[in-house]
């Protein structure tokens, strides 16, 4: 698979999204724009939700929003390579792409959903006058990892999927339960500093959102040390995910 | 944070130029995916660890 195929995969991932309807490619301003809006205005003006030890007008505001942003596209990533091949099933009847360069096409695609409610995001910051840290130059790489983690694991349950289609209820589930299991509606300091260790022993997303938290907050450094173990797990997932479809490969094109 | 932007794109060329060059030979190699996934991850952990320190 070329870069220009991806791209057009991408493009064409996209277009379907908003396909029929009135406003078209809009909607992928319109849908951040909403959540920020709900976030600032309901739970920041209404219901006067604070952090612990923020002060700050917009700070809960500012703190979900830098969770939520790379929490969705994580999500859709680990949600749509799941599905992959058995959505795609038409196109890799008809023409021998390769299987495991083929979820690409998703990571390219979430990641401009992403940057378009980042750059949103930031005319937010902006008017409420909260400048991020310096580590926002990294933010790049930490959200490379987080879709790294998001395809491997995407792509083993992609091959699952194609033998037990139950694999696409059970990521739903897995990704709902994986919310509540990370700090992004909830602040760490709920959990003693030894829980949160735990935490994020035992759930590699925490190092992640806490990472974009703490760039956006301005009050704290991302974990790096966490965040290079998480680097290195999802790389191992890749690589798994990488391993199982070329074992499988044969059989997943057999069968769909 | 000049430091970082610099050093960050030369760590994260690397890979770049080498699949550029190296694609073919590679390619040739058993399991020539994770052998790129390695180098970019290689590239990937120096640059968090050069975040760490310049930013």
């Amino acid at each position: 698979m070329t870069p220009a195929l991806i791209w057009s995969f991408a493009r064409q991932e996209l277009v379907d999204r908003y396909a029929g309807s009135a406003l078209g490619f809009l909607w992928a301003f319109l849908q951040p724009l909403v959540m920020m809006f709900i976030f600032v205005v309901i739970f920041g003006q209404l219901m006067g939700a604070r952090l612990p030890g923020v002060g700050m007008a917009h700070g809960y505001s500012i703190y979900l929003v830098s969770g939520m942003l790379p929490w969705l596209a994580f999500s859709n990533t680990l949600a749509r390579t799941a599905t992959v091949f058995v959505d795609k099933k038409n196109v890799l009847s008809k023409v021998g792409l390769s299987l495991t360069v083929l979820p690409i096409f998703i990571v390219v695609a979430e990641t401009a959903t992403f940057g378009i409610g980042m750059l949103l995001f930031a005319v937010f910051l902006l008017f409420a006058q909260q400048a991020p840290s310096a580590d926002v130059l990294a933010l790049p790489w930490i959200f490379l990892v987080q879709q790294m983690l998001a395809m491997g694991l995407g792509m083993i349950l992609g091959v699952l999927n194609v033998f037990l289609r139950d694999v696409r209820e059970f990521c739903n589930v897995l990704v709902q339960l994986w919310f509540w299991a990370t700090p992004i509606v909830w602040a760490p300091q709920i959990m003693s500093p030894e829980q949160f260790s735990w935490l994020k022993m035992l759930n590699p997303l925490a190092s992640v959102m806490s990472g974009y938290q703490a760039i956006f907050m301005g009050n704290a450094r991302p974990d790096y040390d966490s965040l290079a173990l998480v680097a290195v797990g999802a790389a191992v997932a890749l690589a798994l995910g990488y391993l199982f479809i070329k074992r499988m490969e044969k059989d997943i094109r057999d069968l769909i | 944070m000049l430091n970082f932007l610099i050093f960050a794109l030369l760590i994260n060329a690397m890979p770049a130029v080498l699949f550029g060059v190296l694609r073919d030979r590679v390619a040739g190699w058993p399991m020539p995916g994770l052998w790129w996934l390695s180098l970019g991850t290689l590239a990937l952990v120096l640059t968090l660890a050069l975040a760490k320190h310049s930013l």
